[in-house]
């Protein structure tokens, strides 16, 4: 299990695009929007492949600026209690 | 629900993310406060636990406290804290820790003999609010059948929007804090001899005093850090004496140069001795007396507290009870004046021979203990806890050892202190100051008094008549309503009554499981109280929500939110604001009252008492702003959920209550810049001692001393005799019953059972014997035995050494063990004026198991 | 030099007799010898390791007997277990009320050890941690019961680092000072000074392997005055400026408490004499 957090930058006026593109993506989370477009989610993908081809399409959702990965972490058993 | 990993570090990458992205994100923690190298976040807060009040610094790492340390800067405790204060970083982190509402069901319903299912917080509100509903139409219960009981425990703000909630809102004074079992009769001492409530000292007393005087506390085990302050008073000023009086030899009595062991309730004839002592000897204070003090007699046929139909309350005829003709048999508080040569000749009975035939306590003890209270070179301060107010008469009790203390003028400067500590952290802060009783407002003001309600009702914005004028039930009247069924809708929080509550058996148990009543438990870990509910709230607890204590010094300390609840937890405070919302004005008042302000019609509670312009006056950007100094972005649960910043608003309309009363509270922003202000702080200045010139800014120039509580600026002198105590050992039950804490475990150790090496230290309760009781029973020492009274019996272990050292005739049984729940053998019996229960004398006996 | 070398030529030819008695006592044996074994992993107390020595169960493995520390001890305190002794027979140590460890500067020992059993990057003496002094027992320390002895922080070579003296009220008194030994484990090298030296009969203050005589605080919980001065200052945003009513002429600090007359000069008056001293200060303990 791969967690990682991420901000990404879209232009303001199409903050609800991305917004909505990210929502068709799996694993893929919005925590926190800014008023300046920068959007605050976290990705959550099974193994490294599919981390790298969730971020890939991320960058390609229309209204993306940029992407910046933050924090990464793999967790070999992310359901058990801490 | 509880947290995984996954959970955990998502946590982490979105707060990482927001760092980076200088964002705000509700409820998760930016990381841009101080961080020490080993990335934990430091920030100041209050202990847990007991009325001192030590100040910690709480570590927060990855969203969970990791550890504490004793705050170097609190005046308090300078850095120490106790072994309970030492492992109060995993309180919040006991396995059973409760994250889902639970509700008894059978079928998918509730069913009051069901088991506990989990069920949603829209679905616990629903079936509370029909509850309320019920309760609040039906004629045999009403408004006062909607109950709650809290505690010192509830944080300022909490307890301010429970009273709210209920005086205003459900219009039921129903409402009372457990702290009625722990200093009620303090408050009552205060009001009766004062009229204004808290104590006039404050711990630097502690550096001043030449006499210590303990009455029914043993601070060594239940105040440790205050107790290594006298201790060092004691070693390093070699003129100070230490007296301990007790019913039985405790830790504290170590240090004591005068031990001073007497007979249960005796306490009564020694405080009179000690006045006629003091008067025989010419050592009265003549010019402060005149100047300062009046003398009254009061009622003594005054009941126990117990059932009206109890034989000791059918020949009370001054217990407030309905008499045969329907009205109250007289009212236990009253007292007319008398001279001062009627109260010379009062006590006059009270010689040596008389008070050491009475207390048992050898006569040239008692003398030394006289002289110290009256030599004028001397300096006293009397300490006391629940052996003064756990009795019934507790508030006779603490009204004499006043006198004692006005008869020679020892009062108001430093070193010279009549000090009543308390058990819980905000007893003071919240129970007292908020006014969560079920006779009190806040800052002293009393649902009796017109004047009061209407400057309530003035505060809250709220229509003439909306606060009902008679006294609610109290602690133990809502046991005994709830097994009567007059309580339909009955909620705790923050307190184990269960557990703590006397004579379980007897009143509670069968009170709680009444079908007639639905019991609501707001709490963290499974209690004896929480399995015994109908449904279960489950609770946000200490750093994780922001909160404000009061401590027995009349300091008020702040902390901030450190880490979020648990699963689905939520704080009190959220609970009631929340809970709020499911009614409509015209659910609960009546018409006449709405018809009073019709623009409230059509709104909700929460609308009326919260959303009212006041508590939701500052917008949620205060949170960051407010907090700038210690933590960048900062915010909290409930203030993300209202939309405001709930607790600075409930803080400010709750201390337009004191300013200007001599309750002055600072304002909400610079409680979180300091280690605690005592109050009333009046221009920013913090009040040490009261009542007197230059120290306290509402005494005039000129005026010296004055205590301003009354009118006519005179504290009162009571003339009140011995009496014994509702139950006294016999033929059958032929022991003294005492019951109490030890150092390791707080309370019912609900949190300190849970810290493993606490539970370790102390794991079951004992009962402490005499050896030669315990040979004339055939008893060994950690032999079972069973010790029943009246009302019930349970089986533990004796122990005849150690700690607590009982003299013939009494045991001593700590109530922190769930597993041996000394309040099935405890007595109900209460002082008749403060209401509150005498758990040190019951008659019980002791055979081998 | 003739000095050191005669004591040292006579432990390693002392060396090898044990080996030749250990080898025949292995073979006779037979059985016992796994008891044998796991008796003599455990150091009794009392025996200190040379300076510099590894952690014992590692320096059991990396010791390979050869006696050379022994031999190189200018003032040949060290000794080579003997098979009856409950050490690893050959392994060296010594006894610090016998003779405690000198603390040559140039460290011969761990300069003569072949493997690295005695850790040869040890080069500063005063660093070496062989034990740690105890105060074992207070009813007898001197300096506990108020008698100015002082002897073990007087010999100390890290004298008022290692060994500080914390004075305390003598309640017993009322007068006098009690001079509390109390060491410090970050300075102690366990050289057993103390314990040689300490007058009472059986000495008083005893020097334990480190395993023994320390202590762990829980990571749950700081000390907040330790805390506070490696942080070099409060951790937490420093309180604003307390202000108090007060009389005039009288002074209150935070942390000071109250000052300034009348209060001030308050005279020590005569409290009613008590019947007995309190039981905290009865008996010996004070």
């Amino acid at each position: 299990m791969n967690i990682s957090s991420a901000i990404i930058h879209a232009l303001p006026g199409d903050v609800a695009v991305v917004q909505a593109g990210l929502a068709t993506l799996a694993g893929v989370e919005v925590h926190a929007i800014s008023p300046d477009g920068k959007l605050i989610v976290t990705i959550e993908t099974d193994d490294d492949g599919s981390n790298v081809a969730t971020y890939e399409r991320i960058g390609q959702l229309d209204g993306v600026m940029s992407t910046a990965m933050v924090y990464h972490q793999t967790e070999s058993e992310p359901d058990k209690e801490i | 629900m509880k947290l995984t990993r996954r959970e955990f570090i998502k946590t982490n990458a979105i707060a990482a993310a927001a760092t980076t992205a200088g964002m705000s994100i509700p409820g998760v923690a930016l990381a841009a406060a101080p961080q020490s190298q080993d990335g934990v976040r430091w920030d100041k807060g209050v202990c847990r636990y007991c009325g001192t009040g030590c100040g910690v610094l709480v570590g927060v790492k990855d969203g969970r406290v990791v550890a504490t340390q004793g705050d170097p800067d609190a005046p308090v405790n300078k850095g120490l804290n106790c072994v309970k204060g030492y492992f109060l970083s995993k309180i919040m982190y006991g396995k059973d820790r409760l994250t889902r509402p639970l509700l008894r069901m059978k079928d998918g319903k509730f069913d009051k003999n069901g088991e506990f299912a989990p069920i949603s917080w829209d679905a616990a509100f629903d079936i509370m609010a029909e509850k309320v509903k019920a309760t609040l139409k039906e004629p045999t219960q009403g408004p006062y059948g909607v109950a709650m009981f809290g505690s010192g425990q509830w944080t300022v703000w909490e307890g301010y929007a429970a009273a709210k909630l209920m005086k205003a809102g459900f219009r039921s004074n129903s409402i009372d804090p457990n702290a009625r079992h722990c200093m009620a009769s303090a408050v009552a001492g205060f009001m009766r001899t004062f009229g204004i409530d808290e104590p006039m000292g404050c711990y630097d007393d502690a550096e001043h005093a030449d006499v210590f005087a303990l009455w029914g506390s043993n601070m060594a085990e239940m105040h440790p850090i205050l107790w290594s302050r006298i201790t060092n008073r004691r070693l390093t000023a070699n003129h100070v004496r230490i007296h301990v009086l007790s019913t039985f030899t405790h830790r504290s009595c170590e240090l004591a140069d005068n031990e001073l062991i007497f007979k249960p309730q005796s306490d009564l004839a020694i405080l009179n001795y000690i006045c006629n002592y003091i008067i025989q000897n010419k050592a009265v204070n003549q010019d402060f007396v005149k100047k300062n003090v009046g003398f009254f007699k009061g009622v003594t046929d005054i009941g126990y507290g117990l059932r009206p139909n109890h034989p000791l309350e059918q020949v009370a005829n001054n217990n407030g009870y309905p008499g045969a003709d329907g009205k109250p048999k007289g009212d236990p508080n009253k007292h007319a004046p008398i001279t001062f040569d009627e109260f010379a000749k009062f006590v006059s009975e009270y010689t040596l021979d008389k008070a050491h035939e009475i207390s048992g306590v050898p006569k040239d003890k008692l003398e030394a203990l006289a002289k110290a209270y009256a030599d004028p070179k001397v300096k006293v301060t009397s300490y006391w806890t629940m052996g003064f107010n756990q009795h019934t008469r507790g508030t006779w009790v603490n009204n004499m050892i006043y006198n004692v203390h006005l008869l020679v003028g020892k009062i108001s400067e430093p070193g010279n202190s009549p000090f009543s500590l308390t058990g819980q952290p905000s007893a003071c802060g919240t129970a007292r100051e908020v006014g969560t009783f079920a006779h009190r407002l806040p800052a002293d003001l009393v649902v009796m008094n017109p004047k009061h309600r209407e400057f309530a009702e003035k505060a809250w914005k709220l229509p003439a008549g909306t606060i009902p004028p008679t006294p609610g039930y109290h602690a133990v009247l809502q046991s005994r309503m709830l097994k009567d069924g007059k309580i339909g809708f009955y909620w705790t929080s923050t307190t184990n009554n269960m557990q703590a509550g006397p004579n379980i058996n007897g009143e509670i148990y069968p009170g709680w499981r009444n079908p007639k009543a639905f019991v609501v438990v707001s709490d963290v870990y499974p209690t004896v109280s929480a399995m015994s509910a109908d449904l279960i709230l489950p609770c946000a607890m200490w750093m994780e929500k922001e909160g404000m204590f009061g401590n027995a010094e009349r300091r008020g300390q702040m902390w901030r939110q450190q880490v979020k609840a648990p699963g689905e937890s939520r704080s009190d405070l959220w609970q009631y604001m929340e809970f709020s919302k499911r009614f409509k004005v015209e659910d609960v008042w009546p018409a006449d009252l709405l018809a009073k302000a019709p623009e409230l019609k059509g709104k909700t509670l929460y609308d009326v008492l919260y959303a009212n312009g006041q508590v939701n006056k500052f917008p949620k950007e205060e949170l960051a702003k407010v907090n700038a100094h210690a933590w960048a972005g900062y915010t909290n649960d409930e203030s993300e959920a209202f939309g405001f910043y709930v607790q600075k608003g409930l803080f400010e309309e709750y201390a337009g209550f004191g300013r200007g009363h001599a309750h002055d509270l600072a304002d909400f922003d610079t409680y979180h810049k300091v280690r605690g202000l005592r109050w009333p702080v009046v221009d920013g200045k913090e009040t040490l001692w009261r009542f007197r010139e230059g120290y306290d800014p509402y005494v005039k120039k000129g005026e010296g001393v004055k205590f301003y509580g009354y009118p006519d600026g005179k504290a009162k002198i009571f003339a009140l005799p011995y009496q014994p105590a509702a139950e006294s050992p016999d033929k059958e039950f032929d022991l003294w019953l005492c019951t109490g804490r030890v150092l390791e475990h707080w309370h019912t150790g609900s949190m300190t059972r849970r810290a493993p090496e606490l539970y370790k230290a102390f794991p079951d309760a004992v009962v402490w014997m005499h050896p030669k009781d315990a040979e004339k029973r055939g008893l060994k020492r950690n032999d079972v035995v069973k010790v029943s009274t009246r009302r019930g019996d349970i089986e533990l272990r004796v122990d005849t050494k150690g700690r607590n050292k009982p003299p013939e005739g009494l045991i001593f049984i700590p109530f922190f063990d769930e597993h041996r729940l000394v309040n099935k053998l405890t007595l109900d019996a209460t002082c008749p004026i403060s209401k509150e229960t005498d758990f040190k004398k019951c008659a019980a006996k002791v055979v081998k198991a | 030099m003739d000095n050191e070398t005669k004591p040292s030529a006579a432990a390693r030819r002392q060396f090898l007799a044990d080996t030749a008695r250990m080898a025949c006592g292995v073979g006779l044996l037979g059985l016992g010898v796994g008891l044998y074994a796991r008796h003599a992993r455990a150091l009794p107390p009392a025996a200190i390791r040379p300076p510099g020595a590894l952690p014992e169960t590692d320096f059991s493995a990396a010791c390979i007997r050869c006696g050379l520390c022994v031999r190189d001890c200018p003032f040949n305190i060290l000794h080579l277990a003997k098979p009856e002794e409950p050490i690893s027979t050959g392994t060296p140590y010594f006894v610090a009320r016998q003779l405690p460890c000198e603390m040559c500067e140039d460290i011969p020992c761990v300069k003569a050890c072949p493997t690295g059993a005695l850790d040869h990057s040890l080069k500063d003496i005063n660093k070496s941690k062989m034990g740690l002094a105890v105060l074992v027992d207070h009813e007898t320390c001197l300096n506990f019961l108020g008698l100015r002895c002082d002897i073990c922080y007087r010999v100390c070579p890290v004298i008022d680092k290692a060994i500080t003296l914390d004075p305390q009220t003598n309640a017993r008194t009322g007068k006098h000072t009690l001079f509390i030994p109390v060491v410090h484990s970050d300075h102690c090298t366990g050289c057993g000074k103390c314990e040689k030296a300490c007058p009472t009969e059986v000495a008083s203050i005893k020097v334990l392997p480190l395993y023994m005589a320390k202590g762990q605080l829980s990571a749950h919980y700081r000390l907040g005055w330790v805390e506070k001065e490696k942080a070099g200052g409060s951790l937490v945003a420093p309180d604003v400026e307390h202000q108090y009513n007060m009389p005039e002429g009288m002074k209150y600090e935070s942390g000071k408490g109250l000052s300034g007359s009348p209060d001030a000069v308050s005279p020590a008056p005569t409290s009613p004499a008590p019947a007995a001293l309190p039981k905290a200060f009865q008996g010996g303990k004070l």
